[in-house]
């Protein structure tokens, strides 16, 4: 694995829109991290006696309606941007990743109730699916990431299903049966380390969609609550501002916009370099 | 049967394996694939019983069946565990299956496809001893056994499949087949796909182990020359069923049944100047349609009225002296076929 691993990350380092996708991503992750540090102001402040102030030194990217610090509400909102990623990504893929092995390896009845659930799901547009989980589940952040959860799940468990029935046929699955290994253990130690690959472009790509979903839900008042820095929060608050201080929409939606199109990037990089049946394309780019 | 059950390892009496064909939105069963029909045979203790035949004639299926990696539609397999005990493997209970398994070693045909990819070697080897509870100290040692058993150095153990030949890695399914010691290694097509000056080496090799860790083998291949060999005795599967069985010497020097004798016609000659015919016309029925008569007679230049009547059993052929010569056809004692 060690040298797998090595031989994927000189790929990927020699890979432009991977360098570009990871730099932003990890520009965001650093963000977040040491928010604290980097904010210049407190995020939740207002300062009626500072609103709507263009860039300046003071201000770096001004203040909103009620004079609070726009650059500081952007830092921390990376935190909440990255949060929701990470734990949405991490929600959906277990249940989706479990329900589609289960799908797939087992087969039949199991498989026909499974898939045909994903495939009620599926056809609906991701953001009004999330709107009617949050609509039942009540308006919170947390409800919109366990929302945002819910709408990918069908994708992971589509690609592990495809990537099991792939695999289940091959030797060394029949090998492992064979010598006496459980159905926990074949799927454990001989499946599911070869589905890692798609999963992990899908994760990357699906990442960058659920902030968007997740910024999409705020927005529209269904995700963090007001006044709480969070990118599409602050698109709603300041949206009728857009004529008099272009700014304060301008800059969260900068924000929302770089980090989708890193993990984009990032995700298909990954892909090129992971697929193997698209890695001349990915070296010749 | 001549082969008295207390010298096999291994004896499947009547074994049946059908598919059903499933059709329209309702899978409707519309009718069966004969993949194994009424096949029996024995192997022998610390012999090599051949399975021969072209592809799609229920080799593997039979293979597979014994093991139980297809439920067997009817039949008896009697296997000998290492204490004398016979055990009926078509009727045992799923949850024994894991402790008779242990018996019984699988080589794959395919090396590049029954290796995991992401697993070192040592844990390819260790991984049945790994279910069997084996810990991990003796693991270790026991792999390395095992690779020099194979002619592998153990300290490729850390190395990953793709850094292998074609032979080295069918030498590591070898040495994954033979960790828990079985008394009965299955081998399905082991050397068919490997080059020709390898396959050389891997039946030497299977030779050599089966001398030395006093192993019964069943050996299927759909090549003569490899059966011809390493194997003691070959059973020739057509459609499905065993046409003909005898021991590799009397097989290839007298063959019995018309379609042993074409399949021996069909194996090039390296001589130019030699003419090639290969007798057969015609394609492999559909193994769907099987009715009355024996499988080969729509192919058989000797085919009468009868054959397309009745179908012939598996009985031993009485002009030879042989009494262990079995042949399925009607005019088994007439024929002059030359091998």
């Amino acid at each position: 694995m060690n040298n797998r691993g090595r031989g994927i990350l000189r790929r990927l380092a020699s890979h432009k829109s991977a360098v570009v996708g990871a730099s932003i991503l990890l520009f965001f992750a650093i963000l977040a991290v040491f928010a604290p540090l980097i904010a210049t102001h407190d995020p939740r402040e207002a300062d009626v006696s500072a609103r709507l102030k263009g860039w300046s030194v003071d201000h770096y990217f001004g203040t909103d309606g009620v004079g609070r610090d726009i650059f500081s509400r952007i830092v921390y909102g990376s935190q909440v941007s990255l949060k929701v990623g990470i734990i949405a990504m991490t929600l959906s893929i277990s249940v989706g990743a479990l329900l589609g092995i289960l799908a797939g390896y087992y087969g039949g009845w199991l498989d026909n109730i499974i898939m045909r659930l994903m495939d009620m799901m599926l056809p609906l547009p991701s953001i009004l699916l999330a709107m009617v989980i949050v609509a039942i589940l009540g308006t919170s952040l947390t409800n919109a990431i366990i929302a945002v959860s819910i709408v990918y799940i069908p994708q992971y468990a589509r690609i592990l299903r495809a990537a099991v029935l792939k695999i289940r046929e091959q030797d060394y699955v029949t090998a492992a049966r064979v010598i006496g290994a459980s159905d926990f253990r074949i799927l454990w130690n001989a499946i599911l380390p070869n589905c890692v690959a798609p999963l992990i472009v899908q994760a990357t790509l699906g990442m960058g969609e659920a902030i968007l979903i997740a910024a999409g839900l705020s927005f529209l008042g269904l995700g963090a609550e007001v006044g709480e820095p969070e990118w599409g929060a602050m698109l709603n608050e300041n949206r009728q501002l857009i004529r008099r201080a272009p700014w304060t929409v301008m800059t969260p939606g900068v924000a929302i916009f770089l980090t989708v199109l890193g993990f984009n990037l990032l995700g298909d990089a990954l892909r090129d370099v992971l697929d193997p049946q698209l890695k001349m394309q990915g070296k010749t780019r | 049967m001549s082969n008295t059950p207390h010298e096999a390892i291994l004896d499947v009496r009547h074994l049946k394996k059908y598919f059903p064909i499933e059709k329209g939105f309702l899978r409707r069963v519309a009718g069966y694939v004969r993949a194994v029909d009424d096949v029996s045979f024995s192997v022998r203790k610390g012999q090599t019983m051949g399975l021969v035949g072209e592809s799609g004639c229920g080799k593997t299926t039979t293979a597979w069946t014994i093991i139980r990696l297809h439920e067997a539609t009817a039949g008896e397999v009697y296997f000998r565990v290492r204490d004398g005990e016979i055990l009926d493997m078509a009727a045992l209970e799923k949850g024994r299956l894991k402790e008779i398994r242990r018996y019984m070693g699988v080589v794959f045909q395919d090396p590049y496809a029954s290796l995991n990819p992401r697993k070192t070697v040592l844990d390819i080897v260790a991984d049945p001893l790994l279910n069997y509870g084996v810990k991990r100290g003796e693991r270790e040692a026991r792999v390395a056994e095992l690779l020099t058993m194979v002619g592998l150095d153990p300290s490729t153990m850390p190395r990953y499949p793709h850094a292998f030949s074609g032979g080295q890695r069918q030498r590591i399914g070898i040495a994954r087949a033979l960790a828990l010691s079985p008394s009965l290694l299955i081998a399905d097509e082991p050397v068919s796909a490997l080059d020709v000056s390898v396959q050389a080496q891997i039946l030497n090799l299977l030779s050599d182990l089966r001398d030395k860790l006093g192993l019964s083998y069943l050996f299927i291949a759909h090549d003569l020359s490899v059966i011809q060999h390493i194997c003691d005795r070959v059973a020739v599967m057509y459609m499905g069923s065993i046409v003909e069985e005898a021991d590799t010497e009397v097989l290839f020097s007298q063959p019995a049944h018309p379609y042993t004798a074409s399949l021996m016609a069909a194996l090039p000659v390296p001589d130019p100047h030699k003419p090639w015919n290969p007798k057969l016309n015609g394609e492999v029925g559909k193994p769907s349609e099987t009715g009355s008569g024996c499988v080969f007679a729509h192919r058989c230049p000797y085919a009468d009225q009868i054959c397309h009547d009745e179908t012939p059993t598996l009985e031993t052929k009485t002009t030879d002296t042989k009494d262990s010569h079995l042949v399925a056809c009607h005019f088994a004692d007439e024929l002059q076929l030359d091998a």
